[in-house]
């Protein structure tokens, strides 16, 4: 099964060190693989170092794919996570 | 076999392993393992990920409640990045497949990391992701070097420490007995680390390009700090040819101070001249005094004000000086005020100054923070009274700043006095002679300081505009220019006519091949870093005054740095035939 989501980044320092983690932590839950894709280029979302990688700024546009028996599930909350703003207040 | 060369600051050899000193950026060398040695050296990294994430935790663990939350928070992601499945992989594979150590393979992967954001993402966004990833690679690093990464306090051996710069606070506590040599890549002949590795007796080279990029930790290492040689991984024949030199020096030294400890530094013709030592702590009162010194000429003490976290305390100067005043008995001690800028001191309300050599430094910040001033003063007019202390105030450059510092040192006695303290009423009061304009005008401040001190380190940079630690223009920085023979004539002679005693304490002083000159424009008293005593004083015995002055004439009037300086070393080794 495969779903997929499409989300912005919203957080005013972009998706630095604390996102990423609070985001592989996140997806980490989840049985399904997870990839998050930038312009074409594919990022493993459980892996923190890979989401920094991804340099995204304030605005990024990011889509969230999930595969695996819980994908629907995994898609639908990542996808509500990130524009949570990671879970964080915004005074980082 | 590599030799690199660079400026020999401080003599003798150092033959050990190499301790790399890194700042911020460790640097790692390519370095390759057997082939069946991959699996063991990827468990090695297996095993410091673990330490490095343990090692982390417990930093978290310490951290109180109080404390930020978000750098809680950030320690916490760090430790995610240690943990991350995709970055083991990987730095694993670069282990198994290249054959890399573990220490290559963690930086490298991470540095390729950090290439690739920095050359894509953009610029003010990535930065704190770099910072990120260079914490994670320190980390690991720290976790894999273990002990070989400490700190110059703790060596657990002895090595020769490599580094691109020694800031004063981190030479402030190595620890002598474990460090065998200082080399760095920064820094000419009167740099920071050339002052201090010369005032310890420690060997040593700066200016050594690249050399904390280029040694790794662990290598085998002979430096020279005559020549500034320094030679990585020596061959055997090298090796024993450097050993042998080196046992030779130790002898040399010890019998030439044996020799000289108790002869007192008279010239041929029996004038009488003074020795001195500058001293950094008290703790280096009885080698001075062990190689020959007749007290101390100048105790710098902006180490007291480096070690503290804060503005030392009266109890904290008091004890360095009663310390210093019960082994020096009734011999001289010469106490330097607060001789640091407001960019080496951490002082609430200064704010970063341009150029810091020309900004608020040394007495300048005493009169911005009279505080931190007064405290030093109570202390050392307290103590001035157990023995024979005399006060000099640095960087005085008008006859008015010596007024208000007289001033200030009445109030503080005033003060004292009103605590029923009993301050020295009779302390001398001396300054350095450093800028140019108290040079040039030293007789307008004779009526109103007991004694003259020459800086000639400060003198030297600000009357040839040359800034001693900028490797460009570090050559430029000449003893020997005719503008410092002439300043230096002139302050001894208003020295000897206004009856106030003139000494130099700078490095030129310590520097054997201006014994002689300075012997011959009249300089009575020396104070030097007290390795070099035992040479300064086998000078001023070899010499007559007529020579002296011969040699002063001849110096002058050649009126060129180069050819000046080739002259007074060829006079200085017909006296010293291996003088460097």
């Amino acid at each position: 099964m495969t779903s997929e989501r499409h989300v912005t980044i919203l957080n005013r320092k972009g998706l630095h060190v604390r996102p990423a983690a609070a985001f592989a932590k996140e997806a980490a839950r989840f049985k399904s693989k997870i990839r998050i894709v930038r312009d074409g280029r594919s990022f493993d979302g459980k892996s923190s170092l890979d989401l920094l990688m991804i340099a995204a700024v304030p605005g990024t546009r990011l889509i969230i794919q999930a595969e695996g028996e819980d994908a629907v599930e995994a898609a639908e909350a990542l996808a509500r996570f990130v524009d949570s703003r990671f879970g964080m207040e915004e005074a980082d | 076999m590599e030799i690199r060369k660079g400026i020999g600051v401080s003599p003798g050899y150092a033959i050990g392993e190499a301790f790399v000193l890194t700042d911020e950026a460790f640097v790692i060398p390519r370095k390759e393992v057997a082939a069946k040695e991959v699996d063991a050296e990827a468990a090695r990294f297996e095993a410091a990920a673990q330490k490095a994430i343990a090692d982390l935790g417990a930093q978290l663990s310490k951290m109180s409640k109080r404390v930020d939350r978000n750098l809680a928070r950030i320690l916490q992601a760090h430790i995610g990045l240690l943990g991350d499945e995709k970055l083991r992989a990987e730095i694993s594979e670069d282990i198994r497949r290249n054959r890399h150590s573990a220490e290559y393979a963690v930086s490298r992967t991470l540095k390729r990391k950090m290439k690739v954001l920095s050359d894509d993402g953009p610029v003010a966004w990535v930065q704190p992701i770099l910072q990120d990833l260079a914490e994670t690679e320190r980390a690991l690093l720290r976790a894999l070097l273990g002990d070989r990464r400490e700190d110059l306090a703790h060596l657990a051996r002895e090595y020769v420490v490599v580094a691109h710069d020694l800031s004063p606070a981190r030479t402030l506590n190595l620890d002598r007995k474990k460090v065998l040599g200082l080399v760095t890549e920064i820094g000419g002949s009167t740099s920071h680390t050339a002052i201090v590795a010369s005032s310890l007796g420690i060997p040593a080279a700066v200016g050594v390009e690249g050399v904390s990029r280029d040694v790794t930790t662990g290598d085998r290492l002979i430096l020279d700090g005559s020549s500034g040689t320094i030679i990585v991984d020596p061959d055997v024949a090298t090796l024993k040819r450097y050993q042998a030199m080196g046992r030779n020096f130790s002898v040399m030294g010890r019998k030439l101070s044996s020799e000289l400890r108790d002869l007192p530094a008279v010239t041929r013709d029996g004038t009488r001249v003074e020795l001195l030592a500058n001293i950094e702590s008290p703790e280096d009162i009885p080698a001075a005094l062990e190689i020959g010194a007749e007290g101390v000429g100048l105790y710098r003490t902006e180490f007291l004000f480096l070690a503290s976290q804060g503005p030392p305390t009266e109890k904290m100067h008091l004890d360095a000086y009663r310390k210093a005043v019960s082994l020096l008995g009734r011999r001289r001690l010469i106490i330097r005020t607060l001789d640091l800028g407001a960019d080496k001191l951490p002082v609430e309300g200064f704010v970063a100054e341009p150029n810091p050599q020309l900004g608020t430094r040394a007495i300048r910040l005493c009169f911005a923070r009279p505080d931190l001033f007064k405290t030093q003063l109570r202390a050392i007019l307290k103590v001035a009274s157990l023995g024979n202390v005399q006060l000099m105030i640095p960087m005085i450059s008008s006859v008015d700043e010596l007024l208000r510092v007289r001033e200030i040192i009445d109030s503080v006695r005033r003060d004292l006095r009103r605590e029923h303290e009993e301050p020295a009423e009779a302390a001398q009061v001396g300054i350095m002679v450093e800028v140019p304009s108290t040079a040039m005008t030293l007789d307008l401040f004779a009526p109103h300081a007991d004694f003259f001190s020459v800086g000639t380190n400060d003198l030297i940079a600000y009357t040839l505009a040359i800034d001693r630690t900028n490797e460009r223009v570090a050559s430029l920085y000449q003893p020997s220019h005719p503008a410092i023979l002439r300043m230096l004539a002139n302050i001894i002679e208003i020295g000897r006519r206004s009856g106030r005693p003139v000494s130099v304490c700078g490095e030129m002083s310590a520097d054997v091949f201006y014994t002689a000159l300075l012997l011959g424009l009249g300089l009575r008293t020396f104070s030097v870093a007290p390795p070099v005593l035992p040479e300064i004083k086998k000078i001023i015995r070899s010499v007559t005054i007529k020579d002296a002055q011969e040699i002063a004439a001849e110096a002058i009037r050649l009126g060129d740095a180069r050819r000046t300086f080739d002259y007074l070393k060829a006079e200085t080794r017909k006296i010293l035939p291996d003088a460097t």
